[in-house]
């Protein structure tokens, strides 16, 4: 009997499991709960190198004859595409990329299983749109520091330290890089290529310091100057050749 | 019978929270500009938007409130003071503006820097001639008081207190602001008429003024150089400073009339402490910068007896039942 008992138990739990199994298959294949696991990471470069970013103090990174003692920025809007079909749009549709915070460099995106991608776009900035919907939780809380406050509108990038180049007071250079108007719009998409699961944003930020003109010493205002700085800053990201 | 469906239509959302009177206005009001569906009016949200805007826990020393540049008794704005003034005893670069009909405003600040409501206050709490303070430390502060706490959860459901509930609360108490009970709007509703010198009056102000400051609302909102001289101590170039653009210099945004006689002192810089001044200026040709509008270059040619109508239209443009208003003054704990 106890062996009968085994058996049958053995079987039941048999049973179980495979309509266990059977059940989630088709959960994932009706419902595509199944994911495949993308990870997002944003490093800055110095001609095409991945900075080591310093986090015991305030510079952040010394490139040439330059430091850095802030470098953030709002990656937005990301989208997945297939050539030039969008594949996928994910949950969450801002992040803050501080540099001196290395967890707000990187994230994971869950992409359904079966979605085939090859290319993401993204903007570098808060879109106009975005700025019609009033005050936000998370990235776009004001409390961040990247929302002006004399008027409205987010700065899409604050790149602030030092440089010989600079004739300001103690050689510093600030560019708080935003406005969302039509005729200085800051705003710009970036578009790369995806190769497999991993998308590894390089932001080269000793190109960027390299073509900088930095009699132009501070940014802190909507404007031609910011429109200029963010096409400069939005022609050296790429995809980290690992 | 439109009238009839519309208003049982309105009965019907207003059950569901979703208008309100403040959504659609007076009927002689055109639609609001804001979108109450991103922020829709709650009574616990806009008694806490209240509280807000008399505690001065929003600037760095906890002296100055918005109230104190904005005082219900003076159309919420700050009679006497040409130039706002704040924490340690700052003096500011403009006079403080008049609050009402806000959901009418497509931009705000003399200059129209900010471009919505709900984040306008940000700029005062930010600004170290104003309360000097930063939104992060405001928030902190909020945090460690029973009685926001217990606010917010009114309100929000939700005793954690963020900036996006702090600031939506700030702007439904602005929202509220709506002025449109003055001798004139009751004349638009035939519940009260004219006398033949306010009729004069209107007829004048609709000939020279109503282009710029039109009505019902008294401004249309836009930015013109209304060729004020510089204050060189001052130099405050307006829109321009916003803008970039040339055209721009000198602009300031046309401010609404209504409440008059209760937000002088007059012009972006509170120079004029009388309306006659204002009159003065507006009908004399001399002293103006080169940037001028051109409709106001050569001045409105008015006889003293029309000054004296055109003012006396002016005043039917004070709302005495908003400035009384104690739903809008400081609030009883």
């Amino acid at each position: 009997m106890l062996g009968i008992d085994l058996i049958s138990y053995h079987t039941n739990w048999s049973i179980l499991k495979m309509i266990y199994s059977h059940l989630m298959f088709m959960c994932y294949a009706s419902f595509g709960i199944a994911q495949q696991d993308v990870m997002v990471k944003v490093d800055a470069l110095h001609f095409g190198k991945i900075v080591n970013i310093n986090h015991d103090n305030d510079t952040l990174m010394k490139l040439g004859d330059c430091t850095v003692t802030t470098l953030k920025m709002y990656i937005t809007k990301v989208k997945f595409y297939h050539d030039d079909a969008i594949v996928h749009v994910p949950v969450v549709d801002a992040h803050l990329i501080d540099f001196s915070e290395p967890s707000s460099c990187q994230w994971h995106e869950a992409i359904p299983h079966g979605i085939v991608f090859n290319k993401v776009k993204f903007n570098v900035g808060v879109d106009s749109l975005t700025h019609t919907l009033g005050p936000m939780d998370g990235a776009l809380d004001p409390i961040n520091g990247m929302y002006w406050t004399w008027q409205s509108g987010y700065i899409n990038v604050k790149i602030e330290g030092t440089s010989s180049r600079s004739h300001a007071k103690g050689n510093a250079f600030q560019y708080h890089l935003g406005g969302y108007h039509t005729l200085h719009n800051t705003l710009r998409e970036i578009t790369l290529p995806v190769y497999g699961n991993k998308l590894h944003v390089g932001f080269d930020i000793g190109q960027f310091f390299e073509n900088v003109d930095f009699d132009v010493n501070h940014i802190m205002s909507p404007g031609r100057k910011a429109a200029q700085f963010s096409t400069l800053l939005a022609s050296y990201f790429s995809i980290v050749q690992e | 019978m439109s009238r009839v469906v519309a208003i049982v239509f309105w009965i019907g959302l207003s059950a569901f929270g979703y208008l309100s009177m403040y959504d659609i206005g007076p009927q002689h009001f055109p639609k609001p500009l804001y979108d109450f569906s991103k922020n829709p009016l709650e009574e616990n949200k806009i008694s806490l938007g209240k509280n807000l805007f008399y505690d001065p826990i929003l600037s760095i020393d906890n002296t100055v409130s918005c109230a104190s540049c904005h005082s219900p008794y003076n159309a919420f704005a700050h009679t006497d003071h040409a130039l706002s003034h704040g924490v340690y005893d700052s003096i500011g670069l403009r006079n403080a503006p008049a609050l009402f009909n806000l959901a009418w405003q497509s931009s705000y600040m003399w200059d129209g820097a900010i471009t919505d409501l709900d984040m306008q206050a940000l700029a005062p709490i930010h600004h170290p001639k104003e309360m000097g303070e930063s939104i992060n430390h405001v928030i902190q502060k909020l945090q460690q008081s029973h009685k926001y706490k217990s606010l917010f959860y009114k309100a929000y459901g939700d005793s954690t207190i963020s900036s996006k509930h702090m600031l939506k609360a700030l702007a439904q108490f602005q929202l509220t602001l709506v002025s449109a009970n003055a001798k004139y709007d009751r004349v638009m509703q035939q519940k009260d008429s004219f006398t033949i010198q306010e009729k004069n009056g209107y007829e004048l102000f609709l000939q020279h003024c109503n282009a710029c400051h039109t009505a019902p609302l008294f401004t249309n909102g836009a930015f013109v150089n209304n060729g004020l001289a510089i204050d060189t101590s001052l130099n405050d170039v307006g829109r321009y400073g916003i803008s970039g653009q040339d055209v721009d210099k000198q602009k300031f945004k046309i401010p609404s009339l209504r409440n008059l006689g209760f937000t002088y002192p007059y012009m972006h810089d509170g120079r004029y402490k009388r309306l006659r001044e204002v009159i003065q200026f507006y009908t004399s040709s001399s002293d103006k910068n080169i940037n001028i509008d051109p409709r106001l270059k050569s001045g409105v040619n008015l006889s003293s007896k029309e000054k004296v109508d055109l003012i006396s239209f002016l005043i039917t443009l004070n709302d005495t039942s908003f400035v009384k208003n104690i739903v809008h003054q400081y609030p009883n704990e």
